[in-house]
Formats: structure tokens, sequence, C-alpha cells
């Protein structure tokens, strides 16, 4: 009896280690979002502070519209208490060139360039070197950025502006320093004199007017007067609520950056679920015995329930303190990671705070009370004969279970479908519709998965039988043997590898996508567009037009207006005698030469949305707010590039107000790629604020972007994989245990140790194979869904990577070879005497 | 009783295993249990031996060492011409596959294989083809030939230990060593079984080592050694249950009983 015993315990120790370590896992992970959110708020709350102390009252505009002039600025100066206004400009439109031509334009933070408030006590900076920017041609720089980029005071270099003609010379005049101690959070900061900031960040309105009050009057009394001087369109802010609304602005970006991360978490801790509920239910079949004499010595079922129950909420209780704890380590190998993937996150403190030691510890043990709910439940309905008959610890998948996942997963599937397709609009409510589907869609597969567990692990261990005779046989026997047990532990594989396998799908379809797009639409051989601020001076159109290595060049301008009372509806000018030679429209009707000031070209698709035809006129909303009326000359097919109305030149110009371009086509003068390529070269170049590609760079770059994210996001997921790797070995080690006497007998009649490590290890691959394959079924069913839920623009034909997901099924049967390993060697070294004994 | 008056009866001619000053401590210093006390015995080719003894006597020790299952303090065991204690883990597995059957008390067969299966395991594990003429024959005699495609689980519990029996003898062992085959079945049953092995004596000359405590069990062997506190107390020829039983009761099989192992 004791030798059981003694069993039981080393047993239990493992056992409980490795359920701990899901959940520790997990709460580290919620854990470090919390702090990270915690510790970049402080960060950018200081920064916040340092912005706004000084200004006493601000005057906003609300309305994006309503014009902010020198005037006001005067009319606000003259009231009684104010001591002084300035009207400021801001815009992170404005680059700084480097000698070299390079810009200077961090990953992460942006580049905001503002007018210098003259006021010490309204200015948030200090010169620290050099001089205040005086007027025309000048420009200052925050000194760390002068620092790092070696800029020199009394140099003058180029800035790429947001006007037409593309860029500035400017004469380095000072440098500043940022509050207290610089600490810009690595944003770069440039500032110009006022009347040139408004030049060249192209402003005619003030963005607001800063105030200073003299202490005659009490704020309060002076925000009332400034309030009386505007209309509806402004709003007066003091101190606090500037503090208020600047923190927020940082606050949003954090919550969502907090968000992404906690999501990966959550995703986590529910595959842990699987991996507690599954270790809990086999551990209670081989209590059965136990349990069944505590209900015949006269325990109620209510109390086995608690004692099962209590055991859980300790492990939980150890599980989340500790994870709390891994999850300041973790905090800190998150900011190098998101850093080593280029987040450039300012430095900060981790704080631990008792609102992320409260969320972490009721997050973990919630989480482990709910896994063990169903297993304890099933312990206190032991029958107290088993405590004399005993049970062979098999559970077959009842028919309960069955009814319960079909249940779920065509709730879930509707739920699923709703957000998908029920038009809803507001993004939290879809992401919790979407995330709660797809959540109740696994259980319920998981639960009906039980039914075909078996014969999957059949059929996939068949080789295995082949190739490693009896031992194989026996590895894929024992996969078969447990259906419920082997669908819950490749449940857990089967959810982080949906999402990985979707992710896959999605990104391959972007790719053909573009392929598509570049192979059938675009016939340039090169393209330029906006580098970062939506900027495409018009001067690049006349200087690649001059040159000689290029023939055609076309240049593309968007914009939005209502047409037919459609708000928002996309509206571009491009020259339409020589379109043909850049993109191929796909023109199903009429002819782009006839659009003339008062036709249109249309797209197939908005056409028939609103059952127009050639001949027919539309509604054209005009930016002095009256409207014209345009008839339709031609219908064009292609959705890739443009889905709206094509105007003349001229029209466009009483309709958007941009007159940069958002995409120029462009074809070399010969054949000889070689010779453009250069001169594309040196574009590139001389137009920092521009992208010049090919269509091979073009695609290079985004395929690059789009496996970055996905190994980004894969990175993620990982957490998931790995607690469902914690799993295998977990349900391995109770498969190996139970099946001592087994595992004796084999070895007894002659069973190598190295046979038995194959035959473990390969029930753990088939497992993991099982998961892998419901997996990336999963994934694709999601990936289809979320393809022909969005816009044919987004993603358009399905595409999935075969060799891919292959390489991720034969991936995770790897990874269940390796969960395999510690199990296969605790059965290879089992004490045959023991075992059989 | 030694080895050479044993010889002196004549019958067996080759000796298929046997323990030289086999020795197996468990233990150190004072709680140091001696559970076989340098045991000499040969067992006979073609003969049916029965090994009693009253727990904690060291039949079931001798009987491991003799099957490669434990190792020795001191001492030797050899089966056939191998010494097991000049073999490797691995050496001594592939000999328990390929030299040695076991029959136990219970949990005799593999789940998850049919009986079938079961009765190949020994030669599957080595990959070797089975003698199939030899495993019918094994089959049909004991009465499985309707069986063969059933799991372990859809077989009563005499039928279960006939299947382990058959997968005993499957491989020709040198030796089937046997641990109270027909300790969980009823009478009828068991007899059944012991008719079998000791058929399989007879008839194919097989060598067949038994450990059990029912005389009635022990009355089917040729030859019956009585253990106790670790060594061979005596010895039988052609029992029957009343000589057991006799055997039993005398002096030297009850002595000192209360320092045997627990």
């Amino acid at each position: 009896m004791w030798n059981i015993t003694r069993k039981n315990v080393a047993a239990n120790k493992v056992r409980l280690a490795l359920t701990a370590l899901a959940i520790v896992l997990g709460v580290g992970f919620v854990s470090s979002a919390n702090i990270l959110s915690d510790g970049l708020r402080d960060s950018f709350g200081d920064l916040a502070a340092e912005i706004v102390d000084g200004t006493d009252l601000q005057v906003d505009r609300v309305d994006s519209d309503a014009p902010l002039t020198r005037a006001d600025v005067e009319r606000i100066e003259v009231v009684p208490g104010v001591r002084v206004a300035e009207g400021n400009y801001g815009e992170d439109t404005v680059f700084p060139v480097r000698p070299d031509g390079t810009l200077v334009r961090p990953e992460g933070p942006p580049v905001l360039a503002f007018s210098w408030t003259v006021d010490e006590q309204l200015n948030p900076s200090a010169i620290e070197q050099g001089r205040a920017p005086e007027g025309p041609g000048e420009w200052i720089v925050d000194f760390s950025t002068a620092e790092r980029e070696g800029f020199v005071i009394g140099e003058t270099y180029d800035l790429v502006v947001p006007t037409a003609e593309g860029f500035a010379a400017a004469e380095l005049v000072g440098t500043f320093r940022f509050g207290e101690d610089n600490q810009t959070n690595g944003a770069v900061l440039l500032a110009f004199e006022t009347t040139t900031a408004a030049v060249l960040l192209d402003q005619t309105d003030f963005a607001s007017v800063s105030i200073a009050i003299d202490g005659t009057r009490p704020v309060s009394t002076v925000r009332t007067d400034v309030e009386g001087l505007f209309t509806d369109g402004y709003e007066v802010l003091d101190t606090a609520d500037l503090n208020a609304e600047t923190s927020a602005g940082f606050n949003q970006a954090i919550t969502i950056f907090a968000w992404v991360l906690r999501s990966f978490a959550i995703i986590a801790l529910f595959v842990s679920i699987f991996i507690i509920a599954n270790t809990f239910n086999i551990v209670m079949s081989q209590r059965v015995r136990e349990l069944g004499l505590l209900r015949a010595v006269g325990a109620t079922p209510r109390q086995v329930r608690r004692a099962v129950l209590g055991e859980a909420l300790i492990v939980g209780l150890i599980a989340s303190a500790t994870g709390i704890v891994v999850g300041l380590g973790l905090a800190y190998g998150l900011e190098a990671a998101l850093n080593g993937i280029g987040a450039e996150l300012p430095p900060f403190d981790k704080p631990l705070s008792l609102q992320t030691i409260a969320i972490g510890m009721t997050v973990g043990v919630v989480v482990t009370l709910v896994s063990a709910w169903v297993p304890a439940r099933r312990a206190g309905r032991t029958s107290p004969v088993t405590a004399i008959s005993g049970s062979d610890g098999t559970d077959a998948g009842s028919r309960r279970s069955t009814i319960i996942g079909g249940v779920l997963a065509v709730l879930g599937g509707a739920l699923t479908g709703i957000a998908l397709f029920g038009g809803i609009e507001t993004t939290s409510t879809l992401l919790i519709l979407l995330g709660v589907g797809a959540a109740l869609f696994l259980v319920g597969i998981t639960l009906l998965s039980s039914l075909v567990a078996a014969p999957i692990s059949r059929a996939l261990g068949a080789p295995l039988a082949a190739i490693y005779k009896r031992p194989g046989f026996l590895a894929k026997e024992n996969a078969a043997r447990n259906p419920k047990r082997t669908a819950t532990t490749a449940a857990a594989l089967m959810i982080g590898l949906s999402l990985v396998s979707m992710a896959f799908v999605i990104g391959q379809t972007l790719k053909s996508d573009l392929n598509t797009l570049l192979e059938t639409t675009v016939q340039a051989d090169y393209a330029a567009f906006p580098n970062t601020s939506g900027l495409v001076p018009e001067s690049i159109v006349s200087d690649l037009e001059a040159a000689p290595e290029f023939d055609t060049v076309v240049g593309f301008k968007y914009w939005s207006t209502d047409v037919n009372g459609r708000e928002g509806t996309e509206i571009g000018t491009t020259d339409f005698d020589q379109l043909n030679a850049v993109l191929d429209l796909d023109l199903v009707d009429g002819d782009f030469s006839e659009v003339t000031n008062d036709t249109t070209a249309i797209w197939e698709g908005f056409a028939e949305d609103n059952g127009l035809a050639l001949g027919d006129s539309v509604t054209v909303l005009l930016e002095n707010d009256t409207t014209t009326e345009l008839t339709i000359v031609a219908v064009f097919a292609d959705s890739n590039i443009f889905e709206g109305l094509l105007v003349t030149d001229t029209r466009w110009d009483t309709i958007g107000e941009q007159d940069t371009f958002d995409w120029v086509g462009i074809n070399a003068a010969g054949d000889d790629l070689a010779e453009a390529d250069a001169a594309i070269e040196a574009f590139a170049t001389a137009y920092p604020q521009v992208l010049v590609q090919s269509a091979a760079q073009y695609r290079a770059d985004i395929t690059g972007q789009v496996d970055f994210l996905l190994m980004i996001l894969t990175g993620f997921l990982g957490l998931a994989i790995l607690i469902a790797f914690i799993g295998i070995v977990n349900t391995m080690a109770l498969s190996v245990f139970e099946r001592t006497r087994e595992l004796g007998l084999l070895r007894a009649v002659g069973m190598t140790r190295r046979q038995t490590h194959t035959m473990v290890r390969w029930e753990a691959a088939i497992v993991s194979l099982v998961g892998a394959i419901f997996g990336a079924g999963v994934g694709v069913l999601f990936a289809v869904l979320v393809v022909v839920a969005t816009p044919d623009f987004v993603l358009n034909n399905l595409s999935i990577p075969w060799l891919s997901l292959i390489a991720l099924v034969v991936v995770a049967g790897l990874i269940g070879l390796l969960a395999g390993f510690m199990p296969a060697r605790r059965a290879g070294k089992l004490d045959v005497l023991d075992a059989i004994g | 009783m030694t080895m050479l008056e044993s010889r002196t009866q004549a019958i067996p001619e080759v000796v298929a295993a046997r323990a030289e000053q086999a020795r197996k401590v468990y233990g150190e210093g004072e709680t140091q249990v001696v559970a076989l006390d340098s045991v000499d015995v040969s067992f006979f080719a073609g003969e049916f031996t029965a090994i009693m003894g009253p727990s904690g006597s060291g039949k079931s020790t001798l009987m491991h060492s003799l099957a490669g299952l434990d190792r020795l303090t001191s001492g030797r065991v050899v089966i056939g011409d191998v010494d097991l204690s000049q073999l490797s883990e691995r050496d001594l597995t592939l000999l328990r596959r390929t030299k040695i059957g076991f029959v136990f008390q219970a949990f005799n067969l593999i789940p998850t294989l049919t009986a079938e299966e079961n009765i190949t395991l020994p030669i599957d594990l080595g990959r070797a083809a089975p003698d199939m003429a030899w495993i019918d024959e094994v089959v049909r005699a004991v009465g499985l030939s309707d069986r063969l495609g059933h799991k372990p689980n859809e077989l009563s519990g005499g039928q279960q230990q006939r299947v382990a029996v058959a997968r005993a003898l499957a491989s020709r062992p040198q030796v089937v060593f046997a641990d109270e085959p027909t300790g969980n079945l009823d009478s009828t049953t068991g007899a059944a079984i012991l008719d079998f092995m000791r058929n399989a004596v007879r008839q194919y000359h097989q060598t067949i080592v038994m450990v059990t405590h029912d005389p009635v069990a022990a009355s089917y062997a040729d030859r019956v050694l009585f253990l106790a506190d670790g060594q061979i107390r005596s010895e039988l020829r052609d029992p029957n249950t009343d000589s057991i039983l006799a055997a039993l009761r005398s002096p030297a099989q009850t002595a000192s009983n209360d320092s045997g192992r627990n």
C-alpha cells in the first residue's frame, strides 16, 4: 500500500507542477501586459504633464473647419487677465533629411514639427544651444536628435515638407530641450518660427491657441470670458483638461497595445483550460477507487466535489502567485522582444500594481476552478461500488457530450457568422462576438472531435505500425484507446495552430491578391507612392517626365466626397490619354477618352450598387458645398486600384483639396530596364518622402511585411502552443502512470527500453498530429470566412499555402515527439518488478 | 535436499535453467532482509516444476531472478547456456523475449491487442516471422481458434489465461515461468489451464516452472520444491495433493517462518 501511495505522490508532484505551469504562463503573460501598459502609461503621463505644464488655458478647434486665426489670438489677448496668447501649429508631416539624402524617421515614434512658442512659460521646451528660430529658412531640433544624427548648428539642411515643392532648405540655428530632461519617448521634435511654420506645414489656421494668465483674475473667470469669444466648434480647456486630454490620447494607444498583448494571454489561458480540465479528469479516473471509498464511507457528492475543487483552488493560488512574479520577468523580456522587432519603446518602469496582482490572482484561480468544475462534478458522482470494482480508466465519448458539442459548435458558428456578416459597426462588439463565437466553436469541435479521434489516430498511426512494427502499432492503438483524452489534449494544440494557420492563409491571400493586382492591373514598370505622410510632390512627375529613361508618367490622385448622397465615395483623377499605358482598369463599357469636365468614368460595382448605367447622371458634392451632375461615359471593372469615380483634373480641382499624388505609374522608355533602374534609384534618393519601386521591389516589400507580421503573430501564439506542449507532456505522463502494469508486462515479455520509448513518443506525436490537423482545418475554415466577409479590395481570392500548412503539421508532429520524450523515459525506466507486482 | 539428490532420480537429463549459490539481499544493515539464501537449484528440460512456500519464503524472488526480471546480489542464473548475470539490460530483455515465456496471475494481456496479437507479441517485438504452424497448433490446443480476433475485455478470465499460456508457448521458449496462473480463476477453469500446461510439457517437451501456494495446482507438476526463509527445504517428485499437504505440514516447512521476509 505504501508503494502505491509513494507512486501517487510522485505522480502528483509532476502533475501538479505541469498543471500549474500552464496557469503560471497564462497569468504571467496577462500580468506582463498589465505591467507594460502601467509602465508606459506612467511614462507617457509624465510626458503629458510636461507638455501642458505652464499653459493655463487653451482654445482648441473641435470642428476642423472652424477658423482660428491671428485675429482670434488678438481678441483673446485683450481679455482681462490674459497675459499672453500664442497660436500653435503642429503636424507630423515634416522630416529632416540627412546629408546622405535619407530621412530621419523612426519606425515607431513620430516626427513632430511645430511652431516655436515664444513665451517661456507657455513653452514646455527651452533653447539648449544656439538660438530660437526667428524667420524663414531657420529651424531648430531637440538636442537628443541633434546629437544622435550629428546635426550641426549653422549648417543648412533639407527638410521634406507637405507643400507642392516637397522640399525646403533651412539653417539649423539652435537645439532645444523638451521639459526637464528631453524625455521625448523617442519622438523627434522640430520647431520653426510661427509664420514659417504656417508655410512649411501648409496650414492656414492655428491648431490651437495657448493662453497664460497674469494672475489678476482667477482662471475660471478668464475661461468664461474666452469662451464668450467663440461660438460652437471650439472648446476652451484648462491645465487639468489638457492633461487629461493629452494623457487620454496616449492612453488610447497604450490600451490598444495592452489589449493586443492581453488577447494573446487570453488565448493562452483558454488553451490552459483544456489542459487543466484534462489533467483533473485523468487524475479523477485514476483515483476512482479512492473516491469510491470516500463515497462508501459516507462522503456526500458535494463533499467529494468540494475536495476536488479545493485541490484546484490550491493549485490555482500557488500558480497565479508564481505567474505574477514570472510576469514581472516577462515584462522585461517582452520589452526587449518588442524593441527587438523595432517597436522603439521609451524606457519605462515596471510597476507591479495592486490591480495587476488582483487581476492575475483572480484570472488564474477562476481559470483553474472553471477547468476543474466538470472533473469535480464527475468525481462527486462516483458510485461507492467503484471502491470495490474499480474502473478501467477509460471514458468513451458519451452521447451527452456529443450533443453539447454540436450545440456549442453551431452556436459558436452562428455568433461568428453574425460578427462577420451581420453588419456590426462597433469594433469592440465585433471583436467580442468573434472571440466568444470562435471560443464556443472550438469547445464544440473539441467535444465532437472525440467521435473521430480514434479513427483519425489509427489512420495517422498506420504508417507507424509498418515502420516500427508492434511498438508502432501499440502507439497508434494507445492514441486511439481513449478518444476523449486524445481529443482534449489535441484540442489545446488545435486552438493555437488554428490561429496560426488562419493567419497563414490570410497572409497568403494578401500576397496572392497583390500578385494578381500587379500582374493583371498594373502595367507600369515602376510606381511611386507616399513614403509616410501622404505626399508625392507634383515636381516629381515633371522631373520623371523630363528624364530620358522614362516614357510614360501617369499620376493618380484620390479623394472622397458624396456621390448621389453616398458619403465617402472614392473619387480620383488621372491622365486619361496615357492611363492605359500604366493601368488596365478593365473597361467594360464606354470610353475613357470621352471623360470631360461634365462626364465621369465609374467603377462597375458602384454602378451596380446604385442602379447606374452608361448615360446616367450622378450628383457629386463639390468643395464649395454645391453639387454638380456628371454623365457616365465609361464603366470599368477592376476594383483593386479604385472603387469609385474618375474625373478630369479640372473637375477634380473643384472637388478635392489635395494637390499631391497618391500614386504615380512610370514606364521605362526602352526595353533596357537596367538604365531605368539606375534612374529610379536616383529618384528614390532625391525624393526620400516618396517610395519609387519596381513591381518586383514592391512585391518583395509587401511580402516581407506580411511575413514579418505572420512571424510576430506566430511568436505570440507560441505561448499557446507551448502550453499545449505542456498539456501533451502531462497527459502522456499520466497515461504512462496509468498503464504501469501494462508497460511492466510489455517489458517482461521482451519489449526493450528503446521500443518502449518509440511507443510512448509516437503516441504523443499522434495526439499532436490530431491537434495539428484539426487546427489547420479549423484555421482554413476561419480564414475562408474572413476572406468572404471582408471587402474584395482587402482580401479577394482565397489562396491556401498548402506547403506552409503541411510544414506546420510536420512541426507539430515533431513537437509531439519532443513532448513524449520525458514520459517515454519514465516508461522506459519503469522497474518491471514494481510494475507487475 | 541438494541438486545431487535430484539427479539420482534419473528421469530428466538436460538442465533448462539453474541457479547457483543464488543470493538476494534487500536493504542494508539493521533492516537487511535475505530473500534468497545461497540457493542451488536446477530445472530440467521437459519437466513441470512447481515452487511452493509461504509468503516471504523467497519463491517469487527466485522465479523473478530465474526469469531475468530481477538481478541477484550474488551467485548466478543460467538459462540454457547463457549466464544472466553477464547480460546487459538490453540483452536480458532480448533473452526474455526469445528464451522465456511468462504467465502472470492477472493482467497478462495488452488491452489494445487482440488475442492473436497478444499471443504473437513477443515474436512481433522481435520482428521475426512467427512459426505460424506452431502457433496454430498452440491456439488449437488451448481452444481459442474462434476467439483470436477478440480483445481481452471480450474474453472471460479463463480465456484470458489461456491466451496468456498460448503466448508463453508461442516462441517455443527454453522455460515458461508461471506466477500463480490460476490464482484468479475458479477451480474448473483453473484445472483446464493446468491440464493444458501439463500437456505442453508432455506433448511438446516444454519446460515450465510455476510458483503457487495452491496444493491442487502444484499437484499437476512433476516435481514440487518447497521454499522457506530463502532456502529450498524439501522436494517432492510425482506429487499428489495429499503428499503436498503432508509436506507442507512437516516441521521443516513451518520452522522459523517468523524470520521470513514480509
